[in-house]
C-alpha cells in the first residue's frame, strides 16, 4: 500500500538539529523504506509546507532545494476529486481553520494511501477518515 | 515460424546459440524475444537512492532546532497577521 507522509515526517527526517532523536530515526527509516520500494506519494502542498518550515528553521537554501528536488520525484498532481472531498469535509465538520490537514486527508483518501503523521491534531479527522491515519 | 527456448548469458551484447540447436546456427534471420531478470538493476537503483538520502540527511545544518510545534505548525502560511 502507498503511504502519504505529513510534512512533519519530512522535517524530522531531513533536518539535523532536532529535539527528539527517536522521532528522527522513525522518520528516516520510514522515508528510506518507502522511497526504496517506490511506495511513497507526495503532494505539492507537502512540498510548500516543507519549504516554508525549513526556511523558518533557518536551513540552508541550497539544502532545501536539493531536498525538494528529491521529494519532487514522488509528487502526484492533485485530482479535482480531492478538492470536492475537501469541500465536503468543510461542510460536514466546520474545520475551515485546518484546511491543509483536511487537504492531506482528502489527498490520501483519493490515492488510497495510509496517512502517517506526528501531528496529534489529526485525531479530530480520524472519525471522518476513509483511510487509516497513523499518528506516531 | 518455429520457436525454441533456451537460457544464455548476454555478454557485450552477444548471445551464443546453444549447440543443441544446430539447425538454427546459421539461420540468417530470426525474431528474438528477450526475457530477463531486472533484480540487479533494481538493487543498484535502491542503493543509489539510499546513498542520495544519506547525503541529503548529512547536508542539513538548520540553525533553529526542530520541535514538534515548529514541525507541525504551518499557521503562518495562511495567517500573515493582517487579519
Amino acid at each position: 500500500m502507498m503511504e502519504y507522509f505529513d510534512t512533519n515526517i519530512y522535517i524530522y527526517a531531513f533536518c539535523k538539529n532536532i529535539d527528539d532523536k527517536n522521532q528522527k530515526e522513525i522518520s528516516q527509516k520510514l522515508l528510506k523504506d518507502r522511497a526504496l520500494n517506490n511506495n511513497l506519494l507526495v503532494s505539492e502542498i507537502i512540498l510548500y509546507e516543507f519549504s516554508f518550515s525549513c526556511k523558518k528553521l533557518k536551513e540552508d537554501p541550497i539544502t532545501i532545494q536539493k531536498n525538494l528536488k528529491f521529494l519532487s520525484r514522488y509528487v502526484k498532481s492533485t485530482d479535482i476529486n480531492v478538492h470536492k472531498r475537501v469541500l465536503e469535509i468543510f461542510e460536514n465538520t466546520n474545520l475551515y481553520n485546518s484546511s491543509f490537514d483536511v487537504f492531506h486527508l482528502a489527498f490520501a483518501e483519493e490515492n488510497n494511501c495510509k496517512l502517517i503523521t506526528f501531528d496529534k491534531g489529526f485525531k479530530k479527522l480520524q472519525s471522518i477518515s476513509k483511510i487509516k491515519i497513523d499518528i506516531k | 515460424m518455429y520457436a525454441v527456448e533456451f537460457q544464455a548469458p548476454i555478454e557485450n551484447g552477444i548471445v551464443r546459440i546453444p549447440r543443441q540447436y544446430q539447425e538454427i546456427q546459421n539461420t540468417t534471420k530470426a525474431t528474438f524475444v528477450v526475457m530477463y531478470n531486472n533484480s540487479v538493476n533494481n538493487t543498484v537503483k535502491q542503493n543509489s537512492i539510499e546513498t542520495e538520502l544519506d547525503e541529503l540527511f548529512a547536508n542539513s545544518n538548520n540553525k533553529v532546532q526542530v520541535t514538534m510545534d515548529l514541525a507541525t505548525n504551518t499557521d503562518e502560511m495562511i495567517n500573515d497577521g493582517i487579519l
